[in-house]
């Protein structure tokens, strides 16, 4: 069974930025009882170095966040190391944190994909607006399918991603 | 009365530079750079578009909720939010003294957050510019670079920062959002095996302190002349002190220095800082520039952070972070008045520091009071709170009112990156005045400029809500404001006219 870590990153008081948050803590919320022991789920205001040592050991990660350019409820990645992308932050991209495992742990990083949600409004003290509360129910929907996939399957293949994408979208 | 080194022009013109906004994730400085009629450098301005809706996101809310909101203004210290508001909130519940495990446990908190946040700012975000040199290739100033060419220091730093943030994880419970400061106290202490936990690296911790100390001062003695002058203002600084002038990081009184090294106030009461310290408001920006009230704008502006807090403390009490002080003080380039005005040293400083929060870590680890079940105190309900605490950037400022009903009717923060706004802005017209040649922007001044802003750690994401992140623009205007030239340079560090 592939060890999955499950990111979701974001600020929980800008409005719809809480998305990755909101659908991390849902799976944490159920994960005992779904008996998902192949899951660990971790939630951050925005991903950072030290983050390379939390994806070691992990078959698969799955990156969690909002995003303003969603025509759909969501939209499901594949991340590589990406060289040149927000190096000179406070805060990486998870191609860039691939990189960085990479570079730092000199192996190939853990098969990973970022779930970009749909959402429109990121201001301070802002809930979330009524699309983001629609594709969060969506998004957690596709993690929940994610998850149990991963329970009878070393890794995803492509075909195996395009069908479980295709079949929530 | 001295000379103001940043001074007002009064033409028109100049008074309508437009301030960009900034995205939600990748923020960018601006800075304008004003000539005289001679082409000599006269002002620079930083555009921090400060965020400036914390106080009515905290207004209308019950008191008691403050230490969990807070952490959302900021996602680099959420830390820092969370103990100033609880300090704060102390005071609303009537209580002047916690228990002695409580405080201690608030202690554990923020000394892992000022190692785990200046671990960032040393080896991911300065070390690049300084082990590779301000003008170097870009694509190689960055963490990957540092990894290729550093890699034991680059994991070093990494578990630094991963460390630092377990200790967050297990004094508050969670990584973010935790819930360890309540009104009065703490909620919860920690146990033997947590203890134990975190004792099983930090002599490990410890060590790599201090090698980044080390690295630190070699770094700055390596070109002394040059790391003295550089970005180098002439500044008073503040922070806090304990009662026998010792750098103290959670708790103290305020201790603000003028420029000449001159003692403005002393042990001075952090509830009453509104009598010492005041605002100023300028119209091409949000942002305020505070300065010492005792002095004037002109004469008062300060500096806050590791730079201010190593040089203005009388001691340390860790020994390693002592005997780093006292070579600091000796070999930094101190002026006649014993201050180190460079602004580069501000990362020795900021090593000086980490290697005390080290050391603090475990005298704390090794001391039963973090086990103690006695965590909270009660008392009388007041309606004014002033909590204030050094964060990893400077001293921050929370300041409530609350009414009969308990809900907060008045908020004012003073972050740290806005107490070194007028020196930020005074560095980067001493770099351009340095080296600007003619009326042309050229890319290694652009660098030059990104690298002093850069000294300071400025919290983009708290003073405003970009991140730490640098695309740049630089403007050069003449006397009569007109655009004699700009660079920009993307995330990507890419530039362009």
């Amino acid at each position: 069974m592939a060890k999955l870590l499950i990111i979701g990153y974001g600020n929980p008081a800008r409005g719809d930025d809480a998305l990755g948050s909101l659908v991390a803590e849902h799976i944490e919320s159920i994960k005992s009882l779904r008996h998902w022991q192949h899951v660990d789920v971790l939630t951050a205001y925005q991903l950072q170095i030290e983050n390379v040592m939390d994806v070691a050991n992990y078959q698969t990660v799955l990156f969690i966040d909002a995003h303003t350019q969603c025509n759909n409820p969501y939209i499901l990645e594949r991340c590589q190391p990406e060289v040149g992308q927000s190096y000179t932050s406070h805060a990486l991209t998870p191609g860039a944190l691939l990189a960085v495992y990479q570079q730092a742990y000199k192996i190939a990083p853990p098969a990973s994909y970022l779930l970009k949600i749909g959402g429109e409004s990121f201001e301070l003290d802002q809930s979330l607006s009524s699309i983001a509360t629609h594709n969060l129910q969506s998004a957690i929907t596709f993690v929940e399918q994610f998850c149990q996939r991963l329970e009878k399957t070393a890794l995803f293949n492509d075909c195996d991603i395009i069908e479980l994408t295709t079949a929530h979208a | 009365m001295s000379t103001p080194q940043n001074p007002e022009p009064n033409s028109e013109p100049l008074r309508r530079v437009v301030i960009d906004p900034v995205t939600r994730v990748e923020g960018h400085g601006k800075v304008t750079l004003l000539l005289d009629e001679n082409n000599n450098v006269v002002q620079a301005r930083l555009h921090i578009v400060e965020f400036r809706g914390f106080e009515r996101f905290i207004q209308g809310r019950p008191y008691w909720e403050l230490p969990v909101l807070v952490q959302r203004l900021c996602g680099i210290c959420p830390v820092s939010h969370h103990l100033a508001a609880a300090k704060a909130i102390d005071q609303l519940v009537g209580v002047d003294q916690l228990t002695p495990s409580a405080e201690k446990l608030r202690r554990l908190l923020h000394f892992g957050q000022v190692l785990q946040s200046h671990a960032l700012h040393f080896f991911y975000l300065a070390s690049p510019d300084l082990l590779f040199g301000f003008s170097s290739d870009i694509s190689k100033r960055n963490i990957l670079g540092l990894l290729a060419g550093y890699p034991e220091l680059s994991m070093q730093g990494i578990k630094l920062r991963k460390f630092g943030q377990e200790v967050i994880r297990v004094v508050t419970g969670k990584r973010i959002h935790g819930t360890g400061a309540i009104a009065g106290g703490m909620n919860k202490s920690l146990t033997l095996d947590e203890v134990n936990y975190l004792l099983n690296d930090i002599d490990d911790v410890i060590n790599w302190s201090k090698t980044a100390v080390k690295l630190a001062t070699d770094i700055h003695l390596s070109d002394a002349t040059f790391n003295n002058e550089f970005a180098t203002i002439k500044s008073g600084f503040m922070g806090l002190t304990g009662s026998t002038g010792e750098l103290e990081l959670y708790h103290g009184g305020l201790r603000g220095l003028g420029r000449n090294g001159n003692s403005v106030f002393d042990h001075f009461d952090y509830r009453n800082y509104h009598q010492v310290i005041h605002e100023e408001v300028k119209p091409w920006t949000y942002m305020k520039f505070p300065f010492f009230e005792p002095l004037g704008m002109d004469d008062g502006w300060y500096r806050v952070g590791p730079l201010a807090r190593v040089n203005l403390c009388d001691v340390i009490t860790t020994p390693a972070a002592e005997q780093a002080r006292v070579e600091f003080k000796a070999q930094a380039g101190a002026d006649a008045t014993g201050m180190v005005q460079s602004s580069l040293a501000f990362h020795w400083a900021r090593m000086i520091e980490i290697l005390h929060c080290a050391e603090s870590i475990k005298a704390l680890l090794y001391d039963a009071g973090l086990q103690g079940k006695d965590l909270v105190v009660t008392g009388e309900k007041r309606f004014e709170g002033v909590g204030v605490i050094e964060a990893p950037r400077g001293t921050l400022f929370h300041h409530y009112e609350i009414n009969e009903d308990d809900i907060v009717t008045k908020a004012n923060l003073i972050v740290s990156t806005t107490s070194n706004n007028q020196a930020m802005n005074e560095s980067v017209r001493q770099v351009a005045a340095r080296y600007l040649d003619g009326q042309e922007l050229t890319e290694g001044l652009l660098n030059y400029i990104e690298v002093a802003i850069r000294a300071y750690d400025p919290c983009l994401s708290c003073a405003t809500h970009a991140l730490g992140k640098m695309p740049l623009q630089v403007e050069l205007r003449d006397v009569e404001g007109k655009l004699l030239h700009q660079l920009v340079k993307n995330s990507q560090g890419e530039v362009s006219g």
